[in-house]
């Protein structure tokens, strides 16, 4: 490379140069966007990481575009693991019903800036309320087992 | 806008929280420094594949080896240049092994300004200005308006800036689009 001569180059940065890279960046923005998913995606590989984590498969159910105002059931399974939940949401607010195989186990639910924490009952049933809506996964402790955790849904 | 911290300052900041034991913060450097990554890897002409695998994998890295960063304020140059060098490692392979579409990358760098994408006559003038200058040039700067203001000191370095001894300077690349900008007429920024 050259060592041409550029009027200026030796200069401090001034407003004028911070309002020509604030243009570029948004002119970047609009080309080539970060994908939608690509923090989610991120997130959830990190936890997974943190975590030394088993992934639940999704067995049933959907975990996209869910609007309605109670969902059908979604069920996650990992090995002899099965987190069975329901949503039930208002307008930025969801309840969350579920049942898991494995009583007494801790349920978190990982929401977005969030997490909801609840232990199953006897039955391996629990309730979460007021999650936030948006995306959310959970997390299922159990003593003597890795933990697992589920991709992540939207309600 | 001068509330806003440098994003050196608050990835340091979420990162010292994060090693502290603060989880939710890694969440929040995630946020705030995937887009700096995003073009960091495109501008190497990465495929969206590429760029995305490079990135996962510079943070996972980090995560593992969070305790090796001695300096929380290096962890903006740590993870981009983790993230050029995986790029390139795995453009490499791409190279090597037969992969579809390898070697010919996406055309983010071809986009015309008639693309539908570029709204404003703005965004028009500054683009054909961009595109004239050299691919190095664009690379450089398309990164750095990420890195965004109001300081570059902690990261200029990296990013191939040029860093004087009271701080960044300009540089070639920049000054040279700001003269193209300047003495053009339709440009009013």
């Amino acid at each position: 490379m050259a060592d041409e001569l550029i009027p200026g180059a030796d200069e401090l940065l001034d407003a004028t140069d911070e309002r020509i890279l604030t243009h570029l960046a948004t002119l970047y923005t609009r080309i080539d966007p970060v994908p939608a998913d690509l923090l989610e995606r991120i997130d959830f590989r990190l936890a997974v990481a943190e975590l030394e984590a088993d992934i639940a498969e999704l067995t049933r159910g959907e975990l996209v575009g869910v609007r309605g105002e109670e969902t059908d059931s979604v069920t996650f399974t990992s090995g002899s693991l099965s987190l069975m939940v329901t949503t039930v949401v208002s307008a930025h607010r969801a309840r969350i019903d579920g049942w898991v195989t494995s009583p007494g186990a801790e349920v978190d639910a990982v929401a977005e800036g969030v997490t909801r924490s609840v232990v199953a009952d006897d039955d391996g049933r629990f309730s979460l309320d007021d999650v936030p809506r948006g995306h959310v996964h959970f997390v299922v402790r159990r003593d003597g087992y890795r933990p697992v955790i589920t991709p992540s849904m939207e309600i | 806008m001068n509330a806003i911290a440098p994003l050196g300052v608050q990835a340091a900041a979420a990162f010292s929280d994060y090693r502290a034991g603060d989880r939710e913060r890694l969440r929040d450097l995630v946020a705030l420094l995937t887009p700096l990554l995003w073009h960091t890897a495109r501008s190497q002409r990465a495929p969206q594949q590429v760029a995305e695998d490079a990135i996962q994998t510079a943070w996972l890295r980090l995560v593992d080896g969070a305790d090796t960063i001695t300096d929380p304020r290096g962890v903006v140059s740590w993870l981009v240049i983790t993230v050029k060098r995986e790029t390139w490692r795995l453009l490499r392979l791409a190279g090597r092994e037969t992969v579809p579409d390898a070697g010919v990358p996406e055309a983010v760098d071809l986009t015309t300004p008639e693309d539908e994408a570029i709204q404003t006559d703005q965004q028009r003038v500054l683009w054909r200005h961009v595109s004239e200058l050299s691919e190095r040039c664009r690379a450089l700067l398309r990164v750095i308006a990420f890195a965004a203001t109001p300081d570059y000191a902690g990261v200029a370095d990296t990013l191939g800036m040029p860093v004087g001894s009271i701080g960044p300077t300009r540089g070639r690349c920049l000054a040279k689009l700001r003269t193209a900008l300047l003495s053009d007429p339709s440009w009013e920024a």
